[in-house]
C-alpha cells in the first residue's frame, strides 16, 4: 500500500514539474518604452492593415452609459467612444493634450471671454437623425437640472446661472446655454474661465437626445438598447458584469478614419485573471502593476510596454486640528522624512515619478507646461533643512511638548485592509521610526469608513490620491480653498484663497501662472499642508500589432478612434 | 403536513422581517454612502441633489417605512451604484448564472462525494479508503481560490484547453465548476463514509445480509437511505449558496453571478442593492431549510411532521 501511495505522490510531483517545464521559452530581450508615444504614426494605409480589425481588452463594469447619471471612469471611456462632443482630446507633439474641434467645426469667444459661440458640423446620430445645437443645450441643461442629480454638475458652474439653477434658485431657462439655430450653440459664462475649452470634451458637455431620454426614462444608459451613438463606435451588446461590445458606427462623420470594426471589453476585476488572459493572447491590451508580471511581460518580444505620465498625484495629509500637526515644523519634518526615490522603488515598483510639488509635470497653464517654469517647492525646503528630526524637535518645543521624539505616537489611518495596505503602512512606520524616531500606529479601515473618518477630521495622518478633472492646475489648487476642504486638513489661509480666486477669473495666463506658483509655495514650502509622494504613471502592455492608440491625459482612458491592427497573425 | 408547512411559512415571514429590519438599520449605521467611492468632497448642492433623488435626505425611520411600503408592492428599488438598473432585474439576471454554476458544482460534488464515501466505508483501511481520505483532506485544506488559480494557469494558460475567464458557453463553466465542487466532494465523502460505517454495523444490515441480499441491493435499499441524512443536513446552506454565488470564484473567472454583486454592493454602500440581495439570500436560506426538513421525512419515514416537532 505504502508503495502505491508513494507512486501516486511521485506522479503528482512529476505532473507539476512537467507543467512548469512546458512554459513558453521567453526571450531575454527587455523592451521598455518609458515615455509617451510608442505606436506607429497615425496614418496607416488601408492596404497594410489586417483584414480583421478587432481588439479585446478589460474593463470594470461601467455604471451607466449616460453622461448625466454616471460618474466613473469606465462609463467615461465608453461614452467617449460612442459620442462626439463639441471637441475631442488628442495627444499633441509635446505629449500633452490638444483640444481638437469635433462636433463643433470651430468656435468664437467674445473679447471678455464670456460668450462662446460654437458652429456645429453636419453629423448624425446612429439612427440617422441630425445632431443639433438643441441636443447640446438639452444635455447641458439636463446635467444642471437638480432632479437629474448629476455628480459632475459642478464642472458646469462657470456657465451663467448654472450654480443657481443647480440649487433650484433659478429656472432652467435662465441658464446661459442656448441653441441659436440647429447648428449654432451659444454658451454664456458667469465669469471668465481660462480652462473652459478643456471642458468641451468632458461627458458633462455631451449632446443628448431629448426624445429618447424621455422615452427611456430611468433606464437611459442602463442597457445597450437604451444608448445611442453619434461617435466613432456604437454600443451593440452589454452583458452586465461580463462584456461590452462596440462596433464601428458607419454613420459617423469621420468613419473613413475609423479602422477598427469591433472593440470587446471584458469585465475582469481580478488582476491575475487579466494578466493570464494577456499572456495567452485572449486580450490585446492590459494595465499591469504587479512587479512579477511586469518583469515577465517585459521579456516578451511580442508585447510593448507603455508607461505614460498622468495628471495624478499620491499624497499624505495631516489633520491640523490635532495638536501635533497644528505646527508647521512638525509637518515639514514628516514631509522631509521620506526619501521619495526609494519609496517609489519599494512601494510602487518604480512606476511613477517622485513628487516635490503639488502640480504634476504634465499639467499646463495655457499652452505651457507649468512644471517647466515653476520649480518644485519641496526641493527648496529639502535643501534648507537637511535634518528632519531637528525640525520635529523644534516643532515639539514650539508646541510645549516633550521634545523627545520617541515619546511621540502618531496614528496613521489606512483606507483598506488587505496585504497591500499593510505593506504600505509598515514601510511608513519603519521610515518614520528610522528618520524621526517616532512611533506610528496603524489603523486599517474599509474605504467608505476611511472617507467618512477623514472628512469628519477623525484622523491624525492619512494618504490618498487625486486625479485632475481638466488640464489646468486649478483642478488641484481649488481643493485647498477654505470653503472646499476637499483634502480635509482643517487648514485655511486667506492669502492662498485670495490668490486662487484671482487666478480663477483671470484670462492672462502669465498672471495666472504667477498666482498659482505663489499659492503652491504657501501650500508646500511655507505652511507644509500636504506631503506629495509621487506623480502617477500608467503602466500597460499591448501586443505589437495594436497600433495608434491614443491615451489623452484627461477624461477617457484609452481611445480607439484612430487605432488599427497590423500583423496579428504574422 | 399542510398545517406544518403553513406554520413554517408564517415563521419564515417573521424571520425575514426581523432580518430586513436589522440589516436596514445596521446598513445605515455604517459610515459612508454611495458617493464615497468618488473620494472627493462634492459641493454641498451636488450632494443635496443626489440625496434628494434617492430619498437619502429623509430620516432613517422614514426611509425604513418607505422601504417596507415599496417592498409590499414588490418594488426593491433601483441600484444607487448602477443608475437605471432595478434590484429585481439584477437578481433575475445574475442569480441564474450563479445558480447554474452552483447546481453543476453541487450535483457533481454530491454524487461523487457520496460514491467515494461509500467506497471508502466498504473498503475501510484499504487503499481506496486511504485515497478517498487523501482527496478529502486535500479538498478541505485547499482553498477553492487556490485550486481555481491553479486550474486557470494549467488548463487555460499553459494548455489552452478552456477559456481563462468569461461566461457564455458550456466550456466557460468547466474550470469554475471543478474549483467549486472539489470542496463539496471532500465534505460529502467524509460525511458519507462515517455515516455508512455507522449504518453497516447495525443489526438490520446483518439481518439483510443473512437473508442473502445482493451487495448492490444492500447498498441502495438499506445503506444509502439510512446513511444519507447527515449529508442532506449540510445540503441546506449549500442550496442557498448556489444562487448567491461564490464571490471569489466568480471574481477569478469573471462570471457575472450574484456573488460579485453582493460584495460590490456592500463596498459601494449601494443601499437598495444590499437590501434586495439580503432579502433574496435570506428567503432562499429559510426556504432551503424547509425543503430539507421535508426531505428528511421523505428519506426517513421515522421522521414525521407534527404541530411542534419536525426533527
Amino acid at each position: 500500500m505504502k508503495r502505491k501511495l508513494a507512486l501516486l505522490l511521485a506522479l503528482v510531483l512529476l505532473l507539476s514539474v512537467f507543467t512548469v517545464a512546458c512554459g513558453k521559452e521567453e526571450s531575454t530581450d527587455v523592451k521598455k518604452e518609458d515615455g509617451k508615444v510608442v505606436d506607429e504614426p497615425k496614418e496607416g494605409s488601408d492596404e497594410d492593415i489586417d483584414d480583421e480589425q478587432y481588439v479585446t481588452l478589460t474593463i470594470i463594469e461601467p455604471q451607466a452609459i449616460d453622461p448625466s447619471t454616471s460618474n466613473d471612469i469606465y462609463s467615461g471611456d465608453i461614452l467617449n467612444e460612442i459620442t462626439e462632443g463639441l471637441a475631442r482630446l488628442e495627444t499633441g507633439e509635446d505629449g500633452g493634450d490638444v483640444v481638437v474641434p469635433a462636433g463643433a467645426e470651430d468656435w468664437d469667444v467674445s473679447d471678455d471671454g464670456l460668450v462662446w459661440t460654437f458652429h456645429l458640423r453636419d453629423y448624425e446620430w446612429e439612427d440617422g437623425e441630425p445632431v443639433t445645437a438643441h441636443d447640446f443645450e438639452y444635455g447641458i441643461k439636463r446635467n444642471i437640472n437638480p432632479e437629474t442629480a448629476a455628480v459632475f454638475a459642478y464642472l458646469l458652474y462657470p456657465i451663467e446661472n448654472a450654480e443657481a439653477c443647480n440649487s433650484g434658485e433659478k429656472d432652467l431657462d435662465e441658464v446661459g446655454v442656448k441653441a441659436l439655430d440647429d447648428k449654432t450653440l451659444e454658451i454664456t459664462l458667469e465669469k471668465p474661465c481660462a480652462y473652459f475649452d478643456k471642458l468641451l470634451s468632458h461627458r458633462i458637455m455631451y449632446p443628448q437626445r431629448k426624445d429618447l431620454v424621455e422615452q427611456w426614462g430611468d433606464r437611459t444608459g442602463s442597457e445597450a438598447e437604451y444608448t445611442i451613438s453619434c461617435g466613432p463606435f456604437k454600443l451593440t451588446e452589454w452583458t452586465h458584469k461580463s462584456e461590452l461590445v462596440l462596433e464601428k458606427n458607419e454613420n459617423y462623420w469621420d468613419a473613413d478614419n475609423v479602422k477598427l470594426e469591433k472593440i470587446t471589453y471584458k469585465v475582469i476585476e481580478d488582476p491575475s485573471t487579466a494578466y493570464n488572459m494577456l499572456s495567452n493572447g485572449q486580450i490585446d491590451i492590459c494595465g499591469v502593476s504587479k512587479p512579477e508580471w511586469l518583469e515577465k511581460f517585459k521579456q516578451r518580444d511580442d508585447l510593448v510596454y507603455v508607461s505614460e505620465p498622468q495628471p495624478s498625484i499620491v499624497y499624505q495629509f495631516f489633520n491640523q486640528k490635532t495638536k501635533l500637526f497644528s505646527n508647521a515644523n512638525v509637518r515639514k519634518a514628516f514631509i522631509l522624512a521620506l526619501d521619495r526615490e526609494e519609496l517609489l522603488d519599494v512601494l510602487y515598483y518604480g512606476i511613477g515619478e517622485p513628487a516635490y510639488g503639488w502640480i504634476p509635470p504634465v499639467m499646463k497653464v495655457g499652452d505651457k507646461l507649468y512644471r517647466d517654469i515653476v520649480d518644485e517647492p519641496l526641493k527648496k525646503l529639502k535643501e534648507e533643512n537637511l535634518d528632519p528630526k531637528e525640525l520635529l524637535i523644534k516643532g515639539l518645543e514650539e508646541l510645549g511638548m516633550d521634545p523627545d521624539p520617541s515619546k511621540v505616537t502618531v496614528k496613521m489611518l489606512e483606507g483598506g485592509t488587505d496585504a497591500e495596505n499593510r505593506r504600505f503602512v509598515e514601510y511608513y512606520q519603519q521610515i518614520y521610526k528610522k528618520v524621526l524616531g517616532i512611533n506610528v500606529e496603524a489603523e486599517y479601515v474599509d474605504w467608505p469608513v476611511f472617507l467618512d473618518r477623514v472628512y469628519n477630521h477623525d484622523y491624525e495622518m492619512a494618504g490618498m490620491g487625486a486625479t485632475a478633472d481638466y488640464d489646468d492646475p486649478m483642478t488641484f489648487m481649488t481643493d485647498f480653498l477654505t470653503e472646499a476642504q476637499n483634502i480635509p486638513t482643517g487648514w485655511s489661509n486667506e492669502e492662498y484663497d485670495e490668490l486662487i480666486r484671482k487666478a480663477q477669473t483671470s484670462l492672462d495666463n502669465e498672471e495666472r501662472l504667477d498666482l498659482i506658483a505663489k499659492a503652491e509655495e504657501i501650500l508646500l514650502y511655507e505652511d507644509a499642508v500636504v506631503s506629495p509622494i509621487l506623480y502617477r504613471k500608467s503602466s500597460r502592455f499591448q501586443y505589437d500589432y495594436v497600433k495608434n492608440i491614443i491615451k489623452p491625459l484627461y477624461g477617457p482612458g484609452i481611445e480607439f478612434k484612430y487605432a488599427y491592427i497590423q500583423g496579428r497573425n504574422k | 403536513m399542510l398545517k406544518y408547512v403553513s406554520k413554517r411559512l408564517l415563521y419564515m415571514i417573521i424571520t425575514l422581517w426581523v432580518v430586513i429590519t436589522i440589516t436596514f438599520f445596521l446598513m445605515h449605521a455604517m459610515p459612508g454612502d454611495p458617493l464615497a467611492s468618488l473620494a472627493r468632497e462634492l459641493p454641498p448642492q451636488v450632494k443635496a441633489n443626489y440625496y434628494a433623488k434617492y430619498g437619502l435626505d429623509k430620516s432613517v425611520p422614514q426611509q425604513y417605512v418607505l422601504f417596507l411600503k415599496n417592498l409590499c408592492r414588490g418594488d426593491l428599488g433601483e441600484s444607487l451604484k448602477y443608475p437605471g438598473r432595478s434590484v429585481t432585474d439584477t437578481i433575475a439576471k445574475h442569480a441564474p448564472v450563479s445558480g447554474r454554476l452552483g447546481i453543476q458544482a453541487i450535483s457533481i460534488g454530491v454524487v461523487i462525494g457520496i460514491v467515494l464515501g461509500i467506497i471508502a466505508a466498504f473498503k475501510r483501511n484499504r487503499w481506496p479508503d486511504h485515497l478517498v481520505m487523501f482527496i478529502a483532506i486535500l479538498g478541505v485544506c485547499l482553498p477553492s481560490f487556490v485550486l481555481a488559480a491553479l486550474l486557470q494557469y494549467v488548463l487555460s494558460v499553459k494548455f489552452e484547453l478552456f477559456p481563462t475567464a468569461g461566461w457564455g458557453t458550456g466550456k466557460h463553466t468547466v474550470l469554475p465548476t471543478i474549483a467549486l465542487c472539489f470542496g463539496s466532494i471532500a465534505t460529502y465523502a467524509r460525511y458519507m463514509r462515517s455515516s455508512v460505517l455507522d449504518v453497516i454495523n447495525q443489526d438490520y444490515i446483518l439481518t439483510a445480509k443473512a437473508k442473502g441480499i445482493s451487495e448492490f441491493n444492500l447498498i441502495v435499499k438499506h445503506v444509502i437511505r439510512n446513511a444519507i441524512i447527515p449529508a442532506i443536513t449540510i445540503l441546506a446552506p449549500q442550496i442557498a449558496n448556489v444562487f448567491t454565488g461564490s464571490f471569489v470564484i466568480e471574481n477569478i473567472f469573471a462570471i457575472p453571478g450574484l456573488g460579485s454583486n453582493l460584495v460590490d454592493s456592500i463596498n459601494n454602500r449601494d443601499f437598495s442593492m444590499i437590501m434586495g440581495l439580503t432579502i433574496f439570500y435570506c428567503a432562499l436560506y429559510i426556504i432551503s431549510l424547509l425543503i430539507v426538513d421535508i426531505l428528511y421525512g421523505i428519506v426517513d419515514p421515522r421522521i414525521r411532521f407534527s404541530d411542534d416537532v419536525q426533527e
